[in-house]
């Protein structure tokens, strides 16, 4: 008896002191890992919406996160949207911009969790690949990868990889991954519209009304 | 055995992979790219100089009983504290090779050490031997992951090297084997790797 709690005292201290540990370094690492988070999440809605000057707060919408982008003068004129469809291991994060039109502005992969060396190639940069894409498409950036840059001024109901008969050219022998990322776009472009939808029929609503407060407010300024 | 013999013996006659077959998992799965396998490398280095360290220095308080979970207790923790600072500071490499850094806890080649040598050695003999066992399974690894990522991928470190040279000199252009970097390629460079060292190792044999 009296060894067991000699055994189970030995244990509990072993944990103690790793769980200090790791709680130190935790407290450490953790602000340098949301900083880097939080960097890259701003850089890349500005670089899938270059037009857009300012991003609204996000409005979540079934399984996606909606960021309303503005223009200079202040009129919507696309929106940035966050989803994760599952990939072949795991949710891929995408964030990508889309404009009224229904057109994709820009895609970038945030995060993901495909197999190395073959779903992960969605992030390779690829100076040929690019090349031969960029005579199709002049939008697309050599410097980014390929994959990615590929979306850019599609339509999203057009989203299909080439080995179902589409135009987006899949990332070798990992079609699932590539696949997951079209459907992906496609669901949440549709889930966008819906909600933009219903929310520009409630603001017709609402419109008379501030427009009215406006008024008032500017008369009463006189 | 002398500490210079520790040293070397990870390089040659108890290199934990292509000797004992130890550690597969991450050399199977990480060998895909250079880079990625040097990180996995010296990830696990780090963990096994660490966990050989304080194991060494707690060998005689810890029961015979508890040894067992006492050591996986000290290995996870360090893996951990691995885990968390690639996160921190090699973010690319981190979301490349994120998913094995965990499994690192259940590598053999590190429960090995600390069962076979750190818990019956002090603490300098065990500081070489993790030193040794590590650089010999990153040595490995960085061989499997340069075979492979070279004719796979036909790039090393990243850097094409497949380039006009090659489009020059054969009028074509090189078209990678993708197979060496699916799960397969794996196992035939490693079956190729060990081929070779079993040739010499009779060669040996037969002049002794």
């Amino acid at each position: 008896m009296k060894d067991y709690i000699k055994l189970s005292f030995i244990l509990f201290l072993i944990c103690f002191i790793s769980a200090f540990l790791l709680s130190f370094v935790n407290s450490k690492t953790s602000p340098i890992k949301e900083k880097i988070l939080s960097d890259k999440e701003y850089k890349a809605k500005k670089e899938v919406f270059e037009e857009a000057e300012k991003f609204l707060e996000p409005v979540k919408y079934k399984d996606i996160e909606i960021y309303l982008c503005l223009d200079k003068n202040e009129k919507e004129i696309g929106a940035i949207i966050k989803a994760a469809p599952s990939g072949f291991s795991g949710n891929i994060f995408i964030l990508f911009g889309i404009n009224l039109n229904g057109n994709i502005t820009g895609l970038k992969v945030i995060s993901h969790t495909e197999t190395p060396g073959l779903g992960s190639k969605m992030e390779e940069i690829n100076k040929k690949k690019s090349e031969e894409l960029y005579k199709k498409n002049n939008l697309i950036k050599k410097d980014k990868p390929w994959f990615q840059e590929q979306f850019k001024n599609f339509n999203y109901n057009d989203l299909i990889v080439d080995k179902d008969g589409g135009k987006i050219d899949s990332l070798t022998a990992a079609t699932i991954s590539s696949r997951a990322v079209c459907n992906g776009i496609k669901n949440a472009a549709k889930k966008f519209f819906d909600w933009y939808k219903n929310k520009n029929n409630m603001n017709n609503k609402n419109i008379g009304d501030e427009e009215q407060i406006d008024a008032q407010t500017s008369a009463t300024k006189k | 055995m002398t500490t210079l013999e520790n040293l070397k013996k990870g390089f040659t006659n108890e290199m934990p992979l292509l000797m004992y077959m130890l550690g597969f998992c991450p050399a199977l799965a990480v060998s895909t790219s250079v880079i990625n396998s040097i990180v996995m490398g010296l990830s696990a280095t780090f963990v096994l100089i660490g966990s050989n360290v304080i194991i060494s220095i707690v060998r005689k308080i810890i029961p015979d009983e508890i040894r067992l979970p006492s050591f996986i207790l000290i290995i996870a923790t360090f893996v951990t504290i691995v885990d968390l600072i690639l996160g921190a500071y090699l973010p690319d490499i981190h979301k490349a090779i994120g998913l094995f850094i965990p499994l690192i806890v259940v590598n053999c080649i590190i429960l090995g050490r600390a069962e076979a040598f750190a818990s019956k050695n002090n603490i300098f003999q065990s500081l070489i031997d993790a030193i040794s066992i590590g650089l010999g399974f990153t040595l490995v690894l960085f061989l499997i992951a340069t075979i492979r990522e070279i004719l796979g991928n036909g790039s090393f470190l990243g850097f094409d090297i497949f380039g006009d040279w090659f489009n020059n000199f054969f009028k074509s252009e090189f078209k990678p084997v993708i197979v060496m970097i699916l799960p397969p390629g794996a196992f035939f460079t490693m079956g190729f790797l060990l081929a070779i060292i079993n040739y010499f190792k009779s060669v040996k044999n037969k002049k002794s």
